[in-house]
């Protein structure tokens, strides 16, 4: 059980306790109205945690794209226009896209930003009933190899997003037609 | 054979941008057999309402844990179009996640908050450039080169993105001063021709002509409003492109006067 301190201690305590949990590497949990609310550790044991956090993701994440490379890959190799296997197998692209945007919330923001992507396009098609074109499924595809890079920036999401929308595969979310024009009559109106 | 040359307007790039399937496709068969033109004027609008739009509703994503939380303070928002206008956006968000299990739980919370980022960082700007073949940069409107950044805020307690949206008055940072002098007989012809109308906005861009024709660099700075835009963007028009815009209403009266011309598609 770590052990556990009143916000009230631990501020009237600091440095003497900022001293003991780097030299003791023993976490001290803060409590306020006797409910933990916080925890003070050592720094090396933070950054070993965090790394370890990362590891996990990444791993995660790697095994994600490669489901949805075999499911994609074999949609491709067999592609079938307005077939069972294409909606219920966008359907399940669909369900890992989001499982790796989820992982991707303990990367940084370029991985979030295309795993975002990657699943927003899938949900857009699906929300208007469309089905993916034998082009538009090997642009998806040949995307997700940038999910597995340690190094990603916003200007090669960026470029993945434009390749997107070249095949019609857009991420920005639609509007109802009514919408539209009420946005439009609205901007027109702050003059 | 070189293709046409068709001149987009801000409300037709917000409509490319954020049109549902159907109307996109319409707009990408009508735009298809053209160059495809703006101007940096048009850019500097689109940022100051779309992308400007995206980040204030981002930055209350951010500073709010629940979404029934953002839709009050939109609703106390002061200014009632720029909270429709924010509405409009969420709304649209948040139907893009009914196939989830919930609309308001935390992870569509996360889910909108990464969209909206990724929308600012470069989504909402590559639609808008998707396509074009030339930016027109007449008046090297300074707005136009904003970019949102991300910063770290005290209030959200979080990184939060800025963009200026506004003029820095008296700090010159265009050449619209210097294109209003050089468009001074438009700007007479429009002064003169608008005084017979009788909607009262154009009537006012009218005065706007008559008062910009007299002092050019009063253009420059917070002047520069959507009535000003109207003007801008038909003076910036070259006289052999037509111009597309939902705006008939404003555009069409002024274009005449000016012997330019209005593209006319299918209605939506």
């Amino acid at each position: 059980m770590p052990k556990t301190m009143s916000i009230t201690e631990a501020r009237d305590n600091f440095p003497a306790l900022v001293r003991r949990v780097a030299e003791q590497d023993e976490p001290v949990v803060v409590t306020s109205h006797n409910q933990p609310k916080a925890v003070l550790m050592r720094w090396e044991t933070y950054q070993a945690q965090q790394q370890a956090q990362l590891e996990g993701a990444r791993y995660r994440l790697a095994h994600c794209v490669t489901s949805m490379e075999q499911l994609a890959g074999g949609l491709l190799e067999a592609y079938r226009p307005d077939s069972f296997d294409l909606e219920h197998g966008t359907q399940n692209l669909l369900r890992l896209a989001k499982e790796a945007w989820l992982i991707c919330r303990l990367l940084d923001q370029p991985h979030r930003h295309l795993a975002s992507l990657l699943t927003d396009v899938l949900l857009i098609l699906v929300e208007r009933k469309g089905q993916l074109t034998e082009v538009q499924l090997a642009r998806w595809l040949s995307a997700l190899p940038l999910l597995r890079q340690d190094e990603l920036t916003n200007e090669l999401v960026a470029k993945v997003n434009q390749a997107l929308l070249e095949v019609g595969l857009t991420s920005i979310f639609p509007m109802e037609e009514a919408d539209v024009t009420q946005y439009l009559a609205l901007v027109e109106e702050a003059a | 054979m070189s293709k046409p040359t068709l001149f987009l307007d801000t409300t037709i790039q917000i409509e490319r941008v954020v049109s549902h399937a159907q109307r996109r496709t319409q707009l990408q068969e009508t735009l298809s057999p053209y160059r495809l033109i703006t101007s940096s004027y048009v850019l500097g609008e689109f940022l100051r309402t779309l992308v400007k739009d995206a980040i204030q509703l981002h930055q209350r994503i951010e500073q709010y844990a629940h979404l029934d939380e953002v839709i009050t303070d939109l609703g106390q928002h002061p200014n009632k179009r720029v909270a429709s206008r924010m509405m409009l956006i969420l709304g649209t968000l948040l139907r893009g996640n009914r196939t989830a299990q919930s609309t308001f739980d935390a992870q569509t919370r996360l889910q909108i908050q990464d969209r909206l980022a990724r929308y600012i960082d470069f989504g909402l700007l590559d639609h808008f450039f998707s396509g074009l073949a030339e930016i027109i940069d007449n008046t090297q409107c300074g707005l136009a080169r904003e970019r949102p950044a991300a910063a770290f805020s005290s209030t959200s307690d979080g990184f939060v993105y800025q963009l200026r949206s506004q003029c820095v008055r008296h700090v010159r940072e265009c050449d619209l001063a210097e294109q209003m002098q050089s468009w001074r007989p438009e700007l007479r012809a429009l002064a003169d021709g608008l005084t017979q109308e009788t909607d009262p906005v154009l009537l006012r861009m009218g005065e706007l002509a008559q008062k910009l024709s007299e002092d050019p660099v009063w253009a420059r700075g917070r002047n520069c409003t959507w009535y000003l835009g109207d003007l801008i963007i038909a003076l910036e028009l070259p006289l052999d492109v037509p111009l597309y815009t939902t705006n008939l209403r404003h555009f069409a009266p002024i274009l005449a006067i000016l012997g330019k011309r209005l593209y006319k598609s299918d209605s939506p």
